[in-house]
């Protein structure tokens, strides 16, 4: 390695895509077996044998995971027995050791075990002979049916909860018309079977329960203003099957956000209103979504407005939780397997930080919506939509725990990510979904001199949505070493940067003083939650020169009819000596897509991409490319929506 | 010179007295009268009193009526009485500590559990601690007093800078299974534990000394 000066040579981002570094095992076979980085990703592909070496390389050892990620291809096993290690409980896997043709050894703790007559059998050759050939011990990423040894109770049915802000700052914004046409469209959509069950609250100073009991014409409001003693107000016929009730859960959407048009109450009763939900979802556990617009400030929960604008000193206590009323609850609700997720779409100080907490211990996710306005805010009510249509169709896995095993030597330190850490390696999920992402701390504990290789192994233990108990098993192996050099050499860069944010580290928009709290509370809450493709976008978003797209070099997708060429301009540094004065770039940030014009841009590229004559004209709502027929418009669009294609869903775009 | 007590709800044994007060303090002239009236004998007699002596660095002595040895002693030596007894309660609550984050290490016990018994624990042993201390301070033992102040701002510290939480407590489950927090809260209880055990030894030689010293 030569030393490389950063003030002479300054072109240092690749031009393409970073592949990320593969682990380079002995055996060949290993190598490709290997779990797919975009699942399990370690910050160093060579292991340091002892801790002193790690500590020289100034690295962080940790692991990377997204295990619930929505994939092409995933073998599912059923067998009868489950063939895992009779000391350590680790899943059998293709990086075992086979010491004779009946017998074992586990990679994690290095016993010997037995293997049950029934593994002998391939089922796909349909005859006895090596086990290795089992489907078990050729796949790193495999599920299987679990048996009823695994359920501590009969698999639950899909429960979902949906808390409404109906106070007079949230009909202000105009969400409730859009988060209820999109439930009508997607009602069918949510992931469940026969039993999926379906509950509304809406919430401003008191709570109102739907009741929609069968049979009846029309669904039945009933209130609860005393908020500080939270109850149900009838015992049955609030939480309602999907299917039995259709007709009224659709009746009860259209007419919702008529049903307070002319409310005038400013105040929310969150805190009441989570209390209610957590009553109502306790007996079967599920999922809670919340949509709040502004500060609870009544009931139990209510907080106090802390940010003052200007105010230096309380700063960084803004990132603290106020009270820890929300982190209470989530653990009860953690307790009872339920999940909250929280959509906050505000334009003033919701006490962000204060609030995620309910879904930080809780599994849950919190989606930030700052700025939002269904007329005004065009990208941000773009943005919503997207998501909430993501939200609500993605696949869900409920009272799930997750269990993380490293190879004897290694330990877990410390875990990122939205759960509650029940144990020293296990992790409650309440919910887990294909937007979570975690991250995990390993330390080396004992020298690893008589390994070859580690391996790290997770194993997700969930219920889906048609009430199969399944558990989904990762597993990476990775080499070990000596050297110093090889690990830095090895170093995966991407996952190092994704770790340190985990860490919180990353001071980035998060402390830029000026910047609201909320905004910032949302920017941390993401880094400890994000898979890391969608983390390193939001750190570093990728910039495109897009005015001069050529075929050359353009990717085929020929599943369409017609061959589609997606161009491959290559990405910019982000530093503003890389803009021109007359170019169109294009800002791809995660979750919003930017489209900057610069002042000189040709009339030329003006009329064919955006179809207007000059700058002036044109339309700063734009959420999506104007469709036109030109060759340049035509690929710019295909170059979009192949980037949409790699994201959990669609980003709109914001013109600048 | 003529010592008087003023107090008049004080009341001296002549016997006990004299058998029992440093004899440097009071000289051969000095009568120990009765003052006030005895109490009726229906109601029992307070069993400790204290008697301060104007002028004097602290309290004069205690003494004890009923005891079947007549046993009476410095208000020093009482002080290092409280404070055996009192470290035997926080050598305990510090074992306590040690097991219970072990148990957390362990996988034996579960968060919510163990920091639910802990926390109700953390200010009383606090308190407790202070207790001690203040008679140490009220005592003249400032060499002892000076020993624990340390842990005492440790314990302010500690308390002031608490994760956020309604009830008392230093221990938040959803915080607390971190490698390195279970760790220094283990490494916290090694330490206690080995200074509450030393200073049991000393607070046991003070008590002698003191008692002997009389």
């Amino acid at each position: 390695m030569e030393p490389l000066d950063l003030l002479q040579n300054r072109h240092i981002l690749p031009a393409k895509p970073v592949t990320p570094p593969k682990p380079q095992l002995t055996s060949e076979l290993w190598r490709n077996m290997n779990c797919s980085p975009d699942i399990f990703r370690c910050t160093l592909t060579k292991i340091p044998e002892t801790e002193a070496i790690l500590k020289k390389s100034r690295l962080p050892l940790g692991v990377l995971i997204h295990p619930f990620k929505d994939l092409s291809h995933l073998p599912v096993i059923q067998c009868s027995t489950i063939v895992r290690c009779r000391q350590c409980r680790t899943y059998i896997n293709p990086f075992v050791q086979f010491v004779d043709q009946r017998r074992w050894r586990c990679n994690v703790c290095y016993r010997v075990n037995e293997l049950p007559e029934e593994f002998m059998y391939d089922p796909v050759s349909k005859s006895y002979g090596d086990p290795s050939r089992r489907p078990e011990c050729k796949a790193a990423t495999i599920e299987f049916i679990a048996p009823s040894e695994y359920m501590l109770r009969p698999p639950q049915p899909a429960v979902y909860i949906f808390l409404l802000d109906v106070s007079h700052g949230a009909l202000e914004t105009g969400y409730l018309k859009t988060v209820c046409d999109v439930l009508l469209e997607e009602l069918d959509k949510l992931p469940g079977d026969g039993r999926t069950q379906l509950a509304f609250l809406t919430y401003d100073r008191s709570v109102h329960f739907y009741s929609m009991p069968d049979g009846a014409s029309q669904p039945t409001q009933l209130s609860v203003s005393d908020i500080d003693d939270m109850f149900l107000p009838s015992p049955s016929d609030l939480l309602v099957n999907r299917e039995e009730c259709h007709v009224l859960i659709e009746q009860l959407l259209a007419e919702l956000p008529n049903m307070f048009k002319d409310s005038y109450h400013t105040d929310s009763a969150l805190g009441a209103a989570l209390q209610a939900a957590y009553k109502l979802a306790a007996p079967t556990g599920g999922r809670i979504t919340v949509f709040q617009t502004g500060l609870p400030n009544v009931g139990p929960g209510a907080l106090p407005p802390r940010e003052v604008l200007g105010d230096k000193k309380s700063e960084s206590s803004l990132m603290g939780p106020a009270t820890d009323f929300y982190k209470k609850l989530s653990l009860d609700c953690s307790g009872q397997q339920i999940a909250v997720d929280l959509f906050t779409l505000n334009s003033q100080y919701l006490d962000l930080a204060t609030l995620s907490g309910i879904s930080k211990f809780s599994g849950g996710q919190t989606q930030h919506f700052s700025g939002y306005h269904a007329s005004l805010n065009t990208p941000q009510a773009a943005r919503f939509e997207s998501a909430l249509r993501r939200y609500l169709s993605r696949k869900i896995g409920f009272e799930a725990v997750m269990r993380i095993r490293c190879t004897r030597g290694l330990t877990p330190h410390a875990f990122h990510g939205n759960f509650f850490v029940r144990s020293t390696d296990l992790l409650s999920l309440p919910n887990i979904n294909p937007d979570a992402g975690f991250a995990m701390q390993v330390a080396i504990e004992d020298d690893l001199r008589d390994s070859r290789e580690v391996c790290f192994q997770a194993a997700l233990l969930y219920t889906s949505s048609k009430g199969e108990r399944r558990i989904r098993v990762h597993t990476i192996c990775l080499p070990t070493t000596t050297n110093v050099s090889e690990v830095i050499n090895g170093a995966d860069q991407e996952a190092i940067v994704g770790m340190l944010a985990k860490f919180g580290k990353f001071r980035l928009v998060a402390f830029r003083s000026g910047q609201k709290a909320d905004d910032r509370s949302d920017c941390i809450a993401r880094f400890k939650s994000l898979p890391l493709t969608q983390l390193l976008q939001f750190i570093y978003p990728d910039l495109y020169r897009v005015d001069e797209l050529t075929d050359e070099g353009a990717l085929e997708d020929g599943e369409d009819e017609e061959e589609i060429l997606i161009p491959q301009p290559p990405r910019l540094q982000l530093s503003f000596e890389r803009i021109s004065a007359t170019g169109l770039y294009l800002l791809d940030a995660c979750d919003i897509i930017m489209v900057y014009i610069s002042r000189g841009l040709h009339q030329f590229a003006l009329e064919r991409i955006f179809g207007v004559q000059r700058i002036q004209n044109v339309d700063e709502t734009l959420t999506e490319l104007p469709e036109l027929e030109t060759p340049e418009s035509e690929r710019l669009r295909h170059f979009v929506n192949w980037l949409n294609s790699n994201k959990a869903y669609p980003a709109p775009i914001r013109v600048i | 010179p003529h010592h008087h007590h003023h107090h008049s709800h004080l009341w001296t044994d002549r016997l006990l007295a004299s058998r029992f007060l440093d004899r440097s303090f009071i000289s051969s002239d000095v009568e120990l009268k009765l003052i006030g009236r005895p109490p009726p004998r229906h109601r029992p007699a307070p069993l400790v009193r204290l008697v301060y002596r104007p002028g004097s660095s602290g309290y004069l002595g205690v003494w004890v009526d009923d005891w079947p040895g007549k046993m009476a002693f410095t208000f020093a030596a009482f002080s290092y009485i409280v404070a055996l007894i009192v470290d035997a309660f926080l050598i305990f609550f510090a074992i306590f500590h040690i097991i219970a984050f072990d148990e957390l290490k362990t996988d034996y016990k579960n968060p919510i559990d163990q920091c639910s018994s802990l926390n109700p624990l953390v200010l009383p042993e606090y308190i407790l601690h202070v207790f001690f201390n203040l008679l140490f301070l009220v005592g003249g033992e400032f060499f002892s007093l000076c020993l624990n102040i340390p842990l005492i701002a440790y314990h302010v510290h500690r308390y002031m800078h608490r994760p956020v939480m309604s009830s008392p407590g230093l221990y938040d489950p959803t915080s607390i299974m971190n490698a390195d927090t279970l760790n220094k809260c283990q490494r916290e209880g090694w330490i206690k534990l080995a200074f509450y055990l030393l200073s049991f030894f000393y607070y046991l030689y003070g008590m002698i000394y003191s008692l002997i010293s009389t």
